[in-house]
């Protein structure tokens, strides 16, 4: 056998550079150097370092220096390396402190200065008497506020808490709308400049940007030239060459040629002959650096980018163009700005960029530099102070000098208005305000929103006084906006003139100007028609939704911050607020017109006919372009548009949820159902586990229930109204009319049918009456055959050709009506043309309208918002009939062996008449689970319905046959009978959620409450209960500090287990392969464990707090009864917190100062790194 | 000239390998002994092909970083063969470097790696004349015709043998 060599170099192993085995290669491949396997790894730039041939990973282990100390290494080094890595934190967690301080406190502060600063500039004196005291508190009522005489010292924490509360919570509010605001503006900006249909606008206003004189260009850039740098003829020459080829004008290029060539020629030629020189010196140094470094793998690279360097022809010729790396293109002459640049690559390339030295800060940099803010002291003054330049800035643009200028206007205004009516009255002004008070009290709304802010900001410009409202200083400032508005629209008009396409502006400047302007307008335009769909509509519904459903609510719930605005003492102001308000009504709105988005895309695709709702955008309708539409449409059309829909979605919301719950609330005032009551945060915490988890893993099934319901709903309204074939394509010929009975009796009680196949006019049916006394009714046709859209993709061109009267064979009855030709209703059409061109959806179908139309199908949707309304209450109702009794006998459960009841707010709440969130919530999971287990009945519920009959009846049929059964006998019937089994399989899952996971829940729930709860009271109030969750920051603290302790085990328990019990369980298909054994081992005996350790908590407390109740503690009764005082049951779950939290810091303590020994022995004792070898058994 | 570089070093190891111990069918060694980078290389037809008798010489050039980057080959005058490009040079998998694949046609373990050696290649250069690959060829033509025409192909590339053989 040869001797070992290296499988890179073929070398041998020596003593300094021995051969390793790092791979499980054997054979002549065995051995390699450490160096030529580093080598080959940096040449192969893999990344994963493995060997190439049997995919084993080298390793490597770190060498140490021989004296390396076993454990620790000596404590000053350790000190030293904390020492410093403290520093280094010290300064990255001082400069993250810094930026939080300034972004988060100084930027807010600074912005509600400057703009008290500007207010005062505006108003022309101070609000407060000391301008400290201005800066701090604005507008804010001093006196009020602090409900304390003035003259009385204020006292500091007050102090501290209004200047927090009134300055700098607006101040961050200020701050994020501003943000957002602007980014999305900024966003807003990008799509619509993107937009095709941008262009298409403008160059329809102004024309196409007019071609420039190639010959003005080229002179232009020949001064340049002159000015500035010669080597532009290099590119000049190449635009000639480019020009040749597009077979540009020769006299041009000759033009070029004679100005220009000559007088930089020597000048140039000179140049470039030292620049030749250079690069001979550069390449000759170049091969120096490579004969020293073979090795070196950029070389090769370096090498080449020198060789092209010198392939340029140094010479303008001008029957042979020079060759650039890169030919500039005339787009580029055009843009002077990309010369420096360029001229700048041209340089010939100074020496080699030496490698970047690797050491350890390079990853921290990279941190920095990812974070793109400099981690040092420095750099957040600097950026705090960038900012507030530019808030200054941005507030003087933008709200000094618009209030300024507005209220001038508006004096302005005023004195030009009224200076008229006072002339001609010659009454002072006071008649001309009694005048306006007069004629605009029509509604305390608007005049108190309104008329008087305007009237008071009027008599303010006119007295000088300071502005008390908001709306007061608003109002100049709307006014200015309004009147710049007007006036850029009219400058634009003005610029645009008579131009068209076809006649474009061609002054340069005027262009520049009117597409500045364009491009904000259009923006403008885009941000507004977007704020009003996606804000302003949703809140609006969101208002009139909590109208609307106040009446479901009691009034004593804590829920209320959610939807009204009434006064809670248990929530703090702050959610309570007109911001919180707002965005819990857009919440409210949006997610009402998303279910509402949902049910009417369900019934499109799944229910009606196409073609039916034409008029509502499909979702997925690929031709729609919201920004496109929104820039092109005319925006008088589009906020028609908007209010449409916005009284069709009020009546919706009005009449069709409000109507019927102010009904139901008028007519039951102590009603069964309402209002909803008895909701707290452990209901919603139950109802947020066991509800939404039931509901959400059985969606499939709600939405096909949904489907099959409102189908029937959809059959039975369209037959009643005689819409079937309007609405549902179903043909019904005994709806093509009415029948016509012999008198109101037959009418009321008549069983006669009419015969359908004999339909006759009126008359003659009172013909037929008279002559014939058998018949009782007769049928009477009427109403006719339209042709309607046939698809929801029809284009509205085509629209303006249907509703037509036809024949049932598709004859036209009359002849069409001629085209109005209207200017306005053309050029809307041009403007839509490049909507939907596809003519392929342009179908229609022929239908049967009755007469009255528009009244049977305000009738349909009047029985549709009832039929939805029946849904809601039955479902409630049902839940509740099925959630109570479990609710009770969980109480009863609860109370037998704790003494308390856990489950609700107090005992007298059980048997409230009305409904409550748990028994609901608990009621829906259990329909879910009927639903699920009936669901065949309902699954095309026409085809198998027979089927279902027969099915049941069968087994049962077999059951009485059998006689007495054993218990074989029973579990085969078990087997057979699928309810019975269900059943069994039901009455376990009740035990299973109910004894073990909402148990659990609730006694979590309720040690939490206690222990975070009774402290607060108890220093508070020195009490030791409360039935309510307190919502105020330091009961938040408190709630924050226990939660890892109290809840944050239930969290798990109930991911694991519920998804065990769902999963495998009861509710999922897989129950019939389930045992029952099998389930209670899974979930019921973990879960009732758990359960159980909580009981034992909860009752720990509940017996503390008698004990507590009975005298004084000491510690002889506590070990007496081996129970705790509550409050020292809660001071004992803080205290273990608190010792896990020190358990765990010192683990992490230990292990950091393993971290730092580890790392010291690295820094100071490592002596490189050296490949493990791996040995493998031979055979 | 004492070699100094690795690719040097390992060079003239190993054309004192082949000259010690030299493949049946191939002789290689460097055209001048103060350049081991480029190599002068015979190769014999093989046996049962039309390239049999014919004795091919190809030239052999190293980078500098070899034994990191692979080397080329190029048969000087050009062979016809689906894998040999129409200016001599072989398109062999074994000659490329693994990042660069265009293809995607050749599986890493195929390409080149230093733990290669110079005789390997010459070996998987007479074996590839002995079984053309056309999934991935480099000259269409000869594609075409060794896998339409292979008569046609055969006798051309006797033909060739017969005339460089000055038959």
């Amino acid at each position: 056998m040869e001797e070992a060599s290296c499988r890179i170099c073929r070398g041998e192993g020596t003593p300094e550079d021995p051969l390793f085995f790092p791979c499980k290669c054997r054979g002549s491949i065995k051995y390699i150097h450490q160096d030529c396997l580093m080598d080959w790894l940096k040449h192969a730039n893999k990344s994963t370092q493995q060997c190439d041939i049997c995919n084993e990973p080298y390793k490597f282990k770190t060498l140490f220096d021989p004296d390396t100390p076993k454990g620790m290494v000596p404590l000053g080094l350790i000190v030293s390396k904390i020492a410093s890595s403290v520093m280094k934190s010290a300064t990255v967690i001082t400069s993250i402190a810094l930026y939080a301080t300034f972004v988060v406190i100084q930027v807010p502060m600074w912005w509600k200065f400057v703009g008290r600063l500007y207010t005062w500039i505006v108003d022309g004196q101070l609000p407060q008497p000391s301008i400290v005291q201005s800066f701090l508190f604005g507008q804010l009522d001093l006196r009020t506020a602090f409900l304390i005489d003035a003259s009385a010292p204020v006292p500091r924490l007050a102090f501290l808490w209004h200047i927090l509360n009134y300055t700098y919570s607006s101040g961050l509010v200020s701050i994020v709308i501003f943000i957002l605001v602007h980014v999305f503006l900024f966003i807003d900006h990008e799509w619509v400049t993107r937009d095709e249909g941008y262009f298409k606008l403008l160059t329809k206003r102004i024309g196409n940007e007019p071609k420039r004189q190639l010959r003005e260009l080229l002179e232009q850039q020949i001064r340049n030239l002159r000015q500035n740098n010669p080597q532009n003829v290099e590119n000049i020459l190449n635009v000639l060459e480019n020009m040749n080829h597009d077979g540009a004008d020769e006299a041009i290029r000759e033009f070029v040629v004679d100005q220009v060539i000559p007088p930089v020629m020597r000048q140039e030629q000179e140049e470039e002959e030292e620049e030749i020189e250079q690069d001979a010196d550069t390449w000759s140094d170049m091969e120096d650096f490579e004969e020293n470094s073979d090795d070196d793998s950029d070389s090769d690279e370096e090498r080449g980018r020198f060789v092209r360097r010198r392939d340029v022809v140094p010479f303008p010729n001008l029957d042979a163009p020079p060759m650039l790396p890169q030919p500039v293109r005339m787009a580029d002459i055009l843009n002077n700005d990309r010369f420096p640049a360029r001229n700048q690559m041209l340089e010939p390339n100074p020496e080699p960029a030496p490698e970047a030295p690797v050491d350890e800060d390079v990853p921290e940099e990279n941190v920095n530099l990812i974070l793109n803010i400099g981690l040092n002291i420095t750099m957040p003054l600097k950026a705090a102070g960038i900012a507030d330049a530019i808030i200054t800035v941005y507030l003087f643009v933008f709200y000094l000098l618009p209030s300024i200028m507005g209220k001038f206007l508006f004096a302005s205004l005023t004195y030009a208005l009224f200076g008229v009516h006072y002339l001609v009255q010659k009454t002072p002004a006071n008649t001309v305000i009694a005048f306006i008070r007069e004629r605009t009290v029509i509604i305390d709304y608007l005049e108190s929103y309104i008329t008087t802010p305007v009237y008071t900001t009027w008599s303010n410009v006119f007295n000088s006084r300071v502005p008390a409202t908001v709306t007061e200083r608003i109002i100049p400032l709307l006014l200015f906006y309004g009147v710049l508005l007007v006036a850029t629209n009219a400058y634009m008009s003005y610029l645009r003139g008579d131009h068209s396409k076809t006649n474009p502006l061609s002054s340069k400047s005027a262009r520049m100007v009117y597409k500045l302007l364009f491009e904000i307008v259009s923006t403008l335009k885009v941000f507004l028609i977007f704020n009003i769909e996606l804000i302003f509509f949703p809140v609006y519904c969101g208002w009139l939704l909590d109208f609307c459903m106040s009446p479901v609510f009691s009034p004593e719930l804590h829920l209320n911050m959610l939807l009204s605005s009434r006064d809670n003492p248990c929530i703090h102001p702050f959610f309570t607020n007109f911001l919180c308000r707002t965005i819990n009504y857009w919440a409210a709105g949006t997610g009402y017109m998303f279910t509402f988005a949902l049910f009417v895309g369900m019934i499109r695709s799944m229910i009606l006919r196409p073609g039916v709702l034409f008029f509502i955008r499909s979702p997925e309708d690929p031709n729609a372009r919201l920004i496109h539409d929104a820039l092109m449409r005319p925006l008088s059309l589009q906020l028609s548009r908007i209010s449409l829909s916005g009284s069709i979605y009020s009546g919706l919301i009005v009449f069709g949820v409000g109507g019927f719950t102010w009904l139901l609330r008028l007519a039951t005032p102590t009603g069964f159902l309402f209002p909803v009551g008895g909701i707290d945060a452990k209901s919603v915490m139950v109802t947020n586990f066991v509800f939404m988890k039931v509901v959400h893993s059985n969606a499939e099934l709600i939405k096909t229930c949904m489907r099959v319901y409102w189908k029937r709903v959809f059959v039975i309204v369209c037959h009643k109204m005689r819409l079937s074939s309007f609405i549902l394509d179903i043909p019904h010929p005994t709806e093509r009319g009415y029948v016509v009975y012999r008198n109101l009796f037959y009418r009321l009680i008549g069983t006669q049918k009419p015969d359908y196949a004999n339909p006759q006019s009126y008359e003659l049916a009172l013909e037929t009456f008279r002559t014939d006394p058998e018949v009782t009714a007769v049928f009477v046709p009427d109403g006719n055959w339209v042709r309607a859209p046939g698809n929801d993709a029809i284009s509205r061109r085509f629209l303006k050709k249907l509703f037509v009267t036809v024949t049932k064979g598709d004859q036209l009855l009359a002849a069409p009506k001629p085209a109005v030709a209207s200017r306005r209703l053309e050029e809307e059409e041009d403007e839509d043309d490049d909507e939907i061109v596809d003519s392929g959806s342009n179908v229609y179908s022929i239908v049967y309208k009755p007469p009255r139309f528009g009244l049977k199908i305000f009738g349909m949707v009047a029985f549709l918002c009832a039929f939805a309304f029946f849904l809601c209450v039955s479902v409630i109702a049902g839940a509740l009939i099925c959630g109570r009794p479990i609710v009770i006998a969980l109480f009863l459960l609860t109370q037998s062996f704790t003494g308390h009841a856990l489950a609700l707010s107090g005992p007298t709440d059980l048997f409230l008449p009305n409904a409550d969130l748990l028994s609901v919530s608990i009621g829906i999971a259990v329909e879910v689970w009927l639903l699920y287990h009936f669901k065949d009945q309902f699954q095309d519920e026409e085809l198998h319905e027979h089927e279902q009959l027969q099915e049941v009846a069968e087994p049962a049929m077999e059951i009485l046959e059998e006689a007495v059964p054993d218990e074989a006998d029973i579990r085969a019937l078990i087997d057979r009978f699928p309810l019975a089994r269900h059943m069994l399989k039901l009455v376990l899952l009740v035990s299973i959620i109910f004894a073990s996971g909402v148990l659990g829940t609730l006694l979590s729930i309720y040690v939490h409450t206690y222990s975070a709860n009774m402290p607060y009271h108890y220093f508070k109030f020195g009490l030791l209960l409360t039935a309510y969750i307190y919502l105020t920051w330091q009961t938040a603290l408190l709630h924050s500090l226990l939660f890892p302790v109290t809840l944050a085990p239930l969290f798990g328990m109930l991911t694991r287990e519920f998804q065990l019990v769902i999963t495998h369980g009861v509710i999922d298909n897989n129950l019939a392969g389930v045992s029952i054994r099998e389930l209670c081992s899974r979930s019921l005996f973990p879960m009732t464990g758990r359960t159980l350790a909580l009981a034992v908590a909860t009752i720990s407390i509940f017996m503390g707090y008698d004990f507590k109740e009975q005298g004084s503690f000491s510690l002889g009764r506590v070990v007496d009864r081996y129970m705790l005082n509550p409050l020292e049951f809660s001071f004992m779950c803080m205290a273990s917190s608190a010792a896990m939290v020190l358990l765990e810091y010192t683990r992490i303590g230990l292990h950091y100062l393993q971290g730092v020994n580890e790392e010291v022995k690295n820094e100071v004792y490592a002596r490189g790194k050296t490949l493990k070898n791996i040995d493998v058994l031979d055979e | 000239m004492p070699p100094r570089s690795t690719a040097q070093r390992r060079l003239l190891k190993e054309y004192q390998q082949l000259a010690r111990d030299p493949p049946p069918g191939i002789v290689a060694g460097p055209l001048d002994e103060d350049n081991l980078f480029v190599w002068e290389c015979y190769l014999e037809g093989p046996t049962d092909t039309p390239y049999e008798n014919g004795v091919f010489p190809a030239t052999m050039t190293f980078p500098k970083d070899y034994p990191l980057a692979p080397p080329t080959l190029k048969f000087t005058p050009a062979l016809l063969h689906p894998n040999i490009y129409k200016d001599g040079t072989v398109c062999i998998s074994i000659l490329h470097s693994p990042g660069d694949d265009p293809n995607q046609y050749e599986r890493p373990e195929e390409r080149w790696s230093p733990v290669q050696s110079i005789e390997k290649i010459l070996l998987s250069v007479v074996s590839m004349l002995a079984e053309p690959n056309c999934e991935s060829g480099a000259n269409i033509d000869a594609c075409k015709l060794w896998r339409d025409d292979r008569e046609g192909y055969d006798q051309q590339i006797r033909g060739y043998v017969r005339k460089a053989m000055g038959l």
